[in-house]
């Protein structure tokens, strides 16, 4: 099966850097779609399904927690997963956006290995699947 | 908050930072050490903090940012300007962002978003580095950062 993906940073290179990241861990991904805040990112989830969501909390316009909120009155978050890649590591920052229903949060700098996993569980892909697609196309990871 | 503990997170943090997104070894210069040349053209970003006296500044001559935006995207071809600020934000984020965390700030303060640009006029950086101020070597680049806060 294969998953759309929104990632939403007002950064470029940071979005570039996700996008790679995720091609490279061996997930079988549908469509990539961009959002530089919350706001471009609803705009997005208002025409396209998209199967899970990475975002960052520092953004002009419409933050992460404030995207989060939003997400949550349209009840988007019970559904679509949301991964939170920031550069805030403090507990109670975390526990807020867990609270808001994020399923996982990822601090910036990040490994691959940490997204890879992170994707894993909050899309119940498990390893044994991921092998068989990495030798079944290829990948080298 | 104590000048040294700034300063010890600063050298934790961009040491850390600069490892495991740039593949680059920062090294730290003391005050006494004229190790480095001024950069001639340079970059600069800013991020200040919402409920919060300091103000993070970035300044990082144009071959490191250059440098840095290479290992970062994996491209070994000229980039263009807006994506070299780009960069030089990112950096400052994730440098702010974890110096926030390491001196483990009250959690009523944020980060605001950052700024960056290309200095037209990169004289400030010959001010002799105040109480506050890191300067590190970078493949024999110049960056430096500077936590200025509102009170002095």
């Amino acid at each position: 099966m294969a998953f759309n993906v929104l990632i939403v940073d007002d950064s470029s290179s940071m979005r570039n850097i996700i996008k790679k990241t995720i091609e490279m861990s061996g997930f079988d991904v549908g469509q990539f779609f961009e959002g530089s805040n919350g706001r471009e990112a609803l705009a997005v989830l208002d025409k396209e399904w998209v199967d899970v969501i990475l975002t960052d909390i520092h953004m002009p316009e419409m933050d992460g927690i404030a995207f989060l909120k939003a997400l949550q009155d349209q009840a988007i978050v019970s559904t679509t997963p949301v991964v939170i890649v920031t550069t805030e590591g403090r507990e109670e920052r975390i526990e807020e956006v867990f609270g808001l229903g994020a399923k996982a949060c990822i601090q910036k700098p990040f490994r691959p290995e940490e997204i890879r996993k992170a994707l894993m569980n909050v899309l119940g892909v498990d390893e044994q699947s991921m092998e068989k697609r990495e030798v079944e196309e290829g990948c080298d990871f | 908050m104590k000048r040294e503990d700034i300063q010890r997170a600063v050298k934790k943090v961009v040491l850390h930072v600069f490892e495991d997104m740039y593949f680059m070894f920062p090294e730290a210069i003391s005050k006494d050490e004229p190790v480095l040349s001024f950069p001639e053209s340079c970059f600069k970003a800013r991020v200040a903090l919402k409920n919060g006296s300091e103000v993070f500044m970035l300044y990082g001559s144009e071959q490191l940012v250059v440098d840095m935006a290479k290992n970062l995207l994996g491209i070994d071809q000229p980039i263009a300007e807006t994506d070299l600020i780009d960069v030089f934000k990112e950096a400052a984020n994730v440098i702010a962002g974890n110096l926030v965390t390491s001196l483990a700030l009250d959690s009523s303060v944020a980060l605001d978003v950052p700024a960056a640009e290309r200095l037209q006029d990169c004289s400030e950086l010959r001010k002799a580095p105040g109480a506050q101020e890191v300067v590190f070597k970078i493949d024999d680049e110049f960056l430096k950062i500077a936590v200025m806060t509102s009170n002095g």
